[in-house]
C-alpha cells in the first residue's frame, strides 16, 4: 500500500463524444432529475465504447453532476456494467439451477477448453468474454447462453461450436 | 405518550418514537446495528428483530424491525420470544460471515458494537467454514485506517457521511461483496470523516494515529472536557498513556455537539505531545534558557517587585495564566496578546453574550432552526461543528413534509425520498465561496461592507425599525 498518495483523482474525464451526448441528453429530458440519468448514461457510454472506463465515469459524472463515488456504486451494482474492457463477444453463460440439472457444468468446461478462459476471462484475440448469469428466463430451454444480443437454447458441444465458429467469422 | 406492552410488562413511552428506540431507552437489551440516534432508521440490518401481537388474543404474532415499527399506542411486543431471538442470533451469524475473527488485532477491541451484540444475541459458535470473502482496503488518508473485511454492511457509514454532507465515500457493489469505500484511493474529504471511526460498529474505520501507538480503551486515563480547537466548545474526552495524549474522541452533549466531533478537535492534538511545548515557567539570560521550579518563579517575580514590568499574554493560554500574569504586572502594563480590533471584537461579543436580549443558540437550536442566515462568517472553518448543525437545519424543510402525511421523522429513507431537493432555507453571506455553499438556499458573495449593509437591512428589517449604523459599532469599520 502506498502510503503517499494525496491526490483523490489520478485518472481524468475524456470527452463524451456528441452521440452519447444526444442520447444521455435525451434520457434527461425522461426523468425528474438529472441524478437519476446514472444508470442509462452508463449504458450509452457501454453501447459505444464496449465498456465503461475510468475516464468515462469522471465524465458522466461531471456531466450529470453525480458525485463519482455515487455514480461508482450504480457501475460495481450491476454486474452488465463493465468495469474493465471486454471481448467484442460477451458469453453470458446461465450457471443457474435448471441449467444446472441440464448439465450446463460440461458446456463450461467445453467453452473453457475450446476457447481457454473460464469465468471472467477474455480470450488473447479480444474476440470472447466469458461470464456467468443467473438464470436467462428460458429455463424450459436450459442449458441456454446469450452471445451478445442473441440468446441460444438447448446447448450441446456441437452447437457451442458452430455458435462459437459463427461469431468468430462475424464481424 | 402511549402505553405498549413488552413481554407482558406495560411501559409509557413516547409514540412518535420508534420501537427500539423506546426500548433502549426503557433499558431493555435489544441489538441493532443500523440505527442511529442521530440518523434514524433504514432497517438495514435486520439485527432488532422482535415479535408483535396484534392484539392480547394474537398468540402467533409476526416478526418486525423494532426500528422501523412505531411506538403506537396499544403495541404488544415481546423482545424475548424464542423465533425473534432466533433470528436475530441468526441474522448476526450472517453478517459474521465473512469476518476475519481478528478481534485480538483489531483497534476497536474492548469497545466494539459488533462484540456486544455477538454476545447479547447468544451468537457463540461459528458454523461456517467456507471460503470468506476478502476485499482489498483503500488508503483513506492518514486519520482513517480501512479494513473492509471487519464490515457488517450496517450502511451507518455512507449515511453519516451523507449527513455531513461528504461526496467521496459510497455504498459499491452487491450482495456477499458490498464495498464502503472510495471510488479509488485517497483521503478522505469530509471535515468530519474521524466520526467515522466512532459510527462505526465494528473495526472497519479506525483511528490510524492512534493505532500506530495503541493502548486498549482500558489501558488509557481519560476525563470529561472540552475541546480548545474553536470556540464552540464540543465536549470530549482525551485518553493518555504514559504521559501522552493518544487520542481524542467525542462525549456526548445533548445541546453541543451531540455525537460528532469535528475532525480538527478530534485529529488537531499532537501539539499537546510536541517536544519543544513549554511545560515549566522558565527565565532567559542572554542566550540561556534556565527552567525554574515553583519557588525558584516565585523568588524571581519577587525580584522585580517595585519595577516597570510589561506583562505579554495570550489568547492560547488559559483565562487563568493571563489572569495571574494581569495581576501581577499590573492592568495598564498587561497586553491580552490579541490585536486592536480583534480585542475590541471579542469585548463586543462578551457584551452581546451578556445581553439578555441577545439569544446566542445552542446547536440543538439551530439544527431545529426554521431558517438560517449566516453573515460573514465561513463556519466550516471557524466552528465547524455548527457548519454540521446547519446541514441538519436544512433538512426541517423534509421534515415538515413527513409530518404533514403521517411519515414519522426517524424513517430516514423516506423522509428524503419524499422531499427529494427541498429544503429549508440556508442563506449565506460570506466574502468567498463556502463548503456549505451546496445546502444553500441563497450564496451571496461579496465584500464585508456589502455584507454588513444586508445584515442592518435584515436587522431593520426584523426589528421594523431602520437601525442606524452608527448604532451598531463595527469593530473591522
Ligand atoms: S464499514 Fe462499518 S459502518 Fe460501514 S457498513 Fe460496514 S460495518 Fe457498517
Ligand atoms: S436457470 Fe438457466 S435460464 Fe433459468
Ligand atoms: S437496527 Fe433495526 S434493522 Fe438495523
Amino acid at each position: 500500500m502506498n502510503n503517499n498518495i494525496i491526490a483523490t483523482t489520478s485518472a481524468r474525464a475524456r470527452i463524451l463524444t456528441d452521440e452519447e451526448i444526444a442520447e444521455i441528453d435525451h434520457e434527461i429530458d425522461l426523468y425528474p432529475d438529472k441524478q437519476a440519468v446514472g444508470l442509462e448514461a452508463l449504458k450509452i457510454v457501454q453501447k459505444h465504447q464496449g465498456w465503461v472506463s475510468d475516464e468515462s465515469m469522471l465524465a458522466i459524472s461531471k456531466y450529470l453532476g453525480i458525485p463519482i463515488s455515487d455514480l461508482e456504486g450504480v457501475a460495481t451494482f450491476f454486474n452488465l456494467v463493465y468495469r474493465q474492457p471486454v471481448g467484442r463477444n460477451v458469453i453470458l453463460f446461465c450457471n443457474s439451477v435448471s441449467c444446472w440439472i441440464m448439465g450446463c457444468k460440461s458446456m463450461r468446461a467445453h467453452i473453457n477448453d475450446k476457447l481457454g478462459v473460464d469465468f471472467g476471462e477474455t480470450t488473447d484475440d479480444k474476440e470472447f468474454t466469458f461470464l456467468p448469469v443467473p438464470c436467462l428466463g428460458d429455463c424450459d430451454k436450459a442449458p441456454v447462453m446469450m452471445v451478445g444480443d442473441d440468446l441460444h437454447r438447448n446447448l450441446s458441444k456441437e452447437s457451442i461450436n458452430k455458435i462459437i465458429s459463427e461469431y468468430k467469422t462475424r464481424s | 405518550m402511549a402505553k405498549i406492552i413488552v413481554d407482558g410488562i406495560e411501559y409509557e413511552v413516547n409514540p412518535e418514537n420508534n420501537l427500539l428506540q423506546e426500548s433502549l431507552s426503557l433499558g431493555l437489551d435489544l441489538p441493532y446495528f443500523c440505527w442511529h440516534p442521530c440518523m434514524g432508521s433504514v432497517g438495514a440490518c435486520r439485527q432488532c428483530a422482535v415479535k408483535q401481537y396484534r392484539d392480547a388474543d394474537d398468540k402467533d404474532g409476526t416478526l418486525v424491525m423494532a426500528c422501523m415499527t412505531s411506538a403506537s399506542d396499544g403495541a404488544i411486543i415481546s423482545i424475548e420470544d424464542e423465533e425473534a431471538r432466533g433470528m436475530r442470533e441468526k441474522v448476526i451469524e450472517s453478517l459474521m460471515i465473512s469476518h476475519p475473527h481478528d478481534c485480538p488485532v483489531c483497534e476497536e477491541g474492548g469497545e466494539c458494537h459488533l462484540q456486544d451484540m455477538t454476545l447479547m444475541s447468544g451468537h457463540n459458535y461459528r458454523r461456517y467454514d467456507k471460503k470468506k470473502v476478502t476485499h482489498r482496503n483503500q488508503y483513506l488518508g492518514p486519520f482513517i485506517n480501512h479494513e473492509m473485511n471487519r464490515c457488517i454492511t450496517c450502511y451507518r457509514c455512507v449515511r453519516f457521511y451523507d449527513y455531513a454532507g461528504g461526496k467521496d465515500l459510497a455504498a459499491q457493489a452487491s450482495h456477499h461483496h458490498t464495498y464502503f469505500g472510495r471510488h479509488q484511493d485517497g483521503v478522505l474529504e469530509s471535515e468530519f470523516s474521524g466520526n467515522l471511526v466512532e459510527v462505526c460498529p465494528t473495526g472497519v474505520f479506525t483511528d490510524k494515529a492512534f493505532s500506530a501507538q495503541y493502548a486498549r480503551k482500558w489501558d488509557l486515563q481519560t476525563a470529561p472536557s472540552v475541546c480548545v480547537g474553536c470556540s464552540v466548545g464540543c465536549n470530549i474526552t482525551p485518553g493518555e498513556r504514559y504521559g501522552t495524549l493518544r487520542r481524542i474522541v467525542n462525549r456526548y452533549n445533548s445541546e453541543i455537539n451531540g455525537y460528532f466531533i469535528c475532525d480538527r478537535g478530534r485529529f488537531g492534538f499532537d501539539y499537546v505531545n510536541g517536544e519543544d511545548r513549554v511545560e515549566a515557567p522558565s527565565i532567559k539570560k542572554g542566550l540561556q534558557v534556565e527552567v525554574l521550579s515553583g519557588q525558584d518563579l516565585e523568588s524571581a517575580i519577587k525580584g522585580y517587585a517595585g519595577q516597570e514590568v510589561i506583562g505579554i499574554g495570550s489568547p492560547r493560554a488559559t483565562n487563568e495564566a493571563n489572569y495571574a500574569l494581569c495581576s501581577f504586572v499590573g492592568k495598564e502594563n498587561f497586553y491580552s496578546g490579541m490585536a486592536d480590533n480583534e480585542s475590541e471584537a471579542s469585548r463586543l461579543i462578551l457584551e452581546l453574550s451578556r445581553d439578555k436580549a441577545f439569544h446566542s443558540p445552542s446547536i440543538k437550536e439551530i439544527e431545529r432552526a426554521d431558517a438560517v442566515i449566516v453573515l460573514g462568517e465561513d463556519l466550516t472553518n471557524t466552528a465547524a461543528r455548527i457548519a454540521l448543525a446547519l446541514r441538519q437545519s436544512v433538512r426541517n424543510k423534509a421534515k415538515e413534509l413527513a409530518e404533514s402525511i403521517n411519515i414519522p421523522v426517524w424513517q430516514d429513507a423516506a423522509v428524503k425520498e419524499l422531499a427529494q431537493h427541498e429544503r429549508s432555507p440556508l442563506i449565506l453571506l460570506s466574502n468567498y465561496a463556502t463548503r456549505l455553499d451546496d445546502v444553500a438556499s441563497d450564496s451571496i458573495i461579496d465584500s464585508s461592507e456589502v455584507l454588513s449593509q444586508i445584515g442592518y437591512a435584515i436587522a431593520g428589517e426584523i426589528s421594523g425599525s431602520r437601525v442606524s449604523c452608527a448604532l451598531m459599532k463595527n469593530p473591522y469599520r
